[in-house]
């Protein structure tokens, strides 16, 4: 075993009482879904055991008919990447704030709530981080409806 | 009259900072709040040149996109194609060529260097080291020649087109890059000495703050981490 198969092992049995479905997009991954009240711990046993950093967030919106947003946490460790893959509700899209166990949590937190209106529960900041102060509330650009040019 | 909470709230400086600030290599604006010579907080509000492209990509096509993709970074270009095209690649589920992966990491690698020479520069110019930023400046044409050479380009070099690259190798650009790349390994032995004689003068680096910066995942001050290193 290669320090990669190996680090992604250890992920896995890490995260092993949370996963509810895994894929292996690459040699090098790991994309898991969690349920999202099992977010903080799931992040918690990472951090616990000096499992990678985290490296970004991404908002995933799969349109007003799936009516479903997936907010992927991206863990690396060397070569490793680790996705925790959590889907939520498009009409009621809430996730607990990560601030309090990862404090760099916040910039990617932020993009997520404005971007895809997404509200993070906890989040120390909930201010603009990309928009500017004229744009409109409620209107969240990375979601599939936006039109950029109506 | 006041409580003593109210005074020392109202003791505190705000140092705003920005979105236009002639330190500033981007805009973005930032408030500091300090203590006399500690900074106490900090916040940042970025955007200001902010170009939407994520959206942009939804309306492009394949082809479009890699141009569009190709202008993240005025610095590293090529690696936001690369990683576009692989993966455009893996969803049609072709490879490209070897030949043509050999040449993708070529001019990565050679992006590498150039990128790498850039920050030296900076760097060095934010510790008030300005002979050591115009001479690796200098020395980044070396690569920014080898690029133009290569594909006629020297920022945006669009080497990438989906399923392989654009441009190939020939005698005349390997014996140009050997020799480009045999001067800049001796410039950076050299800066290597500068830099590490130097350090006590004049670079402003404490080293005392990699804990800190750990925890907020910072690059560099002392950290035995980074990408590069990682991957």
């Amino acid at each position: 075993m290669n320090s990669v198969t190996e680090l992604l092992a250890t992920a896995e049995q890490l995260l092993s009482s949370w996963i509810q479905s895994q894929e292996t997009p690459g040699p090098n991954r790991l994309d898991v879904v969690v349920a999202v009240y099992d977010l903080l711990p799931a992040v918690q046993a990472l951090q616990q055991s000096g499992w990678g950093y985290l490296a970004a967030i991404t908002g995933l919106d799969l349109g007003p008919e799936a009516g479903q947003i997936e907010v992927l946490y991206h863990f690396c460790s060397g070569a490793a990447v680790v996705t925790l893959r959590v889907p939520i509700e498009r009409d009621a899209a809430v996730v607990p704030s990560l601030c309090g166990a990862i404090p760099s949590a916040g910039v990617f937190e932020r993009e997520l709530m404005e971007m895809f209106g997404v509200t993070v529960d906890g989040a120390p900041n909930t201010d603009r981080l990309f928009l500017p102060d004229e744009w409109p509330e409620g209107v969240y650009p990375l979601r599939k409806d936006f039109e950029p040019n109506p | 009259m006041h409580t003593s909470e109210h005074s020392e709230k109202s003791e505190k400086f705000i140092i705003p900072m920005g979105p236009q600030h002639p330190a500033l290599k981007e805009p973005g604006h930032f408030e500091f709040t300090v203590a006399g010579e500690v900074v106490t907080d900090a916040s940042v509000r970025l955007g200001y040149a902010h170009r939407g492209i994520e959206k942009a990509t939804e309306t492009r096509n394949w082809a479009q996109n890699l141009y569009l993709l190709e202008r993240v970074c005025g610095i590293c270009s090529h690696v936001h194609a690369t990683a576009y095209s692989l993966g455009v690649e893996q969803l049609a589920g072709v490879e490209a060529p070897p030949r043509a992966q050999a040449i993708r990491t070529l001019v990565a690698e050679l992006e590498r260097i150039h990128s790498h020479l850039l920050w030296l520069g900076v760097a060095a110019h934010e510790a008030g080291f300005d002979t050591l930023f115009m001479y690796s400046w200098r020395d980044r044409e070396t690569v920014m020649d080898i690029l133009e050479e290569l594909t006629g380009n020297r920022v945006n070099y669009s080497a990438n087109v989906l399923g392989g690259v654009k441009v190939d190798v020939n005698d005349e650009h390997a014996g140009a890059i050997r020799r480009g790349l045999d001067f800049l390994e001796t410039r950076t032995r050299h800066y290597l000495q500068v830099v590490c004689a130097a350090h006590q003068r004049h670079w402003r680096d404490d080293g005392g703050t990699g804990n800190q910066a750990g925890r907020y995942r910072a690059n560099g001050a002392g950290l035995r981490c980074g990408a590069r290193r990682s991957h």
